[in-house]
């Protein structure tokens, strides 16, 4: 799910880098903002290892491979630090394993970062009322959101393949890859899914403080 | 060997400037005749590097998939003009020039990474970005992040062993299994959170703080003159694009 170096011509690397920097500036401020912005470092530090860990495993589906995006729960778990979290991990992938690349750290970020802030600010806004509905709901809700986080990154990256790549494609192939990539992704989404869904569950049975990208009363504003 | 040593010596804040600009030129490149020059210029950092190439082609290995199964069938399906045909299958020039154009610029770029930003150790660089205005929120998350892979990597290890002595065994594409996995990393997370937290308070009543780091101060001449010199292969490589463009 990362684009590499050399498929995306320059204008929209370099687009998509100056849309991350303000992204993560955003977010950056809205951390700085609570009471101990340094109390949430280790934690999204301790994501940021994870995400890289499972992102590298990558599962086959013929013709190509998947790999897990966790967009949702990172969003999810973190809030507002995804973003700086996602750009960290996307860097370190690049430099020390070659998956994804330098000129498109700003696009693989956007794939990636974007949906997991919407999923935050989603799980904030939702969860109080799911919790009030009962754990069903709570479990739904999280699920809803791994898979849409997941499908989120999916349109955003097949998306920008298809019309940024700088090759002509008629517009019969690229419908049957546009086809091929939604269907190949439809199983790794539902993972994600369900995968959100029981860690999301398991953390509000155990320590439900480590949810909503809060520690310790250290309440996102 | 001047040149080699220099290299070696070369300021890390400099080194990332350097390959952010060459880096950004070489994606910028779209005419077929230009691209054994930036691959040229890759190969001539892998030289200075001293970057063995067996080391090289191991790290190539994996990126190298990604990319070959990103292209392969854009001259099948790519463009208009036939340039061979046979049966079903047919070849278009335009998809061809695409394929090329992509895998070369690809390669170039990642070469250069590897040889230029590879070889330096994380530390530095994290430490070189945060003086080049990398948050401080940032730049202690990466150095956390080091740190926790090996933390998750042996946690992970030893309550995978932990479950199978139990009797545990996983099965591929089964619900049960992918829940237990969920689980697992949940538990990771609990006990290395708790750990995490523990340390870094730790770290801060020790008085560390990454925004009062000294400053690297400015850097030498040399390592200008080789930052210098990488703005100009870059503004050349953009000249001749522009000039072949026109």
């Amino acid at each position: 799910m990362h684009i590499p170096d050399g498929i995306l011509p320059l204008p929209v690397t370099a687009g998509a880098l100056a849309a991350t920097i303000g992204l993560t500036a955003a977010a950056i401020t809205k951390i700085k903002r609570m009471p101990d912005p340094r109390e949430g470092i280790p934690r999204a530090a301790l994501f940021t290892a994870a995400f890289f860990i499972l992102s590298t495993i990558h599962i086959p589906i013929p013709p190509t491979s998947v790999h897990l995006m966790l967009s949702g729960l990172l969003g999810v778990m973190l809030g507002y630090y995804a973003m700086p979290a996602v750009v960290i991990a996307i860097f370190l992938q690049a430099v020390m394993l070659g998956h994804g690349g330098l000129t498109t750290i700003g696009v693989n970020a956007i794939i990636i970062g974007l949906p997991a802030l919407l999923c935050g600010w989603f799980y904030r806004w939702m969860r109080p009322t799911a919790l009030r509905r009962g754990n069903r709901s709570h479990l739904g809700l999280a699920f809803a959101i791994g898979t849409f986080g997941s499908a989120l990154a999916v349109v955003i990256f097949v998306m920008t393949i298809l019309l940024f790549m700088p090759v002509y494609i008629d517009a019969s192939a690229e419908r049957a890859a546009l086809l091929t990539l939604m269907l190949v992704h439809t199983p790794l989404v539902l993972v994600e899914g369900l995968f959100c869904a029981w860690l999301v569950h398991y953390f509000q049975r155990t320590n439900p403080e480590l949810l909503c990208g809060s520690v310790a009363g250290n309440s996102v504003p | 060997m001047k040149l080699h040593l220099s290299f070696t010596r070369w300021d890390v804040r400099c080194r990332l400037l350097a390959t952010v600009l060459l880096a950004f030129s070489f994606s910028f490149v779209t005419a077929l005749h230009l691209l054994p020059v930036i691959l040229a210029v890759a190969l001539g950092f892998v030289w200075l590097a001293r970057l063995s190439p067996k080391k090289l082609l191991a790290r190539l290995g994996i990126p190298s998939l990604v990319i070959v199964a990103m292209v392969i069938f854009l001259p099948f399906f790519g463009g208009s003009t036939v340039l061979f045909e046979a049966g079903i299958v047919t070849v278009y020039q335009e998809g061809l020039a695409g394929a090329a154009l992509i895998a070369l610029r690809f390669y170039a770029i990642m070469i250069l990474v590897f040889a230029v930003i590879g070889t330096l150790p994380l530390h530095a660089t994290i430490r070189a970005m945060n003086s080049m205005g990398l948050p401080a929120i940032m730049a202690d998350m990466a150095g956390l992040v080091l740190r926790y892979f090996h933390v998750l990597s042996d946690d992970n290890l030893r309550m995978s062993t932990a479950m199978r002595l139990r009797g545990y065994g996983a099965k591929p594409w089964s619900l049960s299994s992918l829940r237990t996995q969920a689980w697992l990393w949940g538990g990771l997370f609990l006990r290395s959170h708790e750990r995490s937290q523990r340390v870094y308070r730790a770290m801060i009543l020790r008085g560390y703080n990454l925004e009062d780091q000294p400053s690297q101060g400015f850097p030498q001449r040399r390592d200008m003159l080789l930052l210098g010199l990488a703005l100009v292969v870059s503004g050349v490589i953009v000249f001749l694009q522009l000039q072949a463009g026109k």
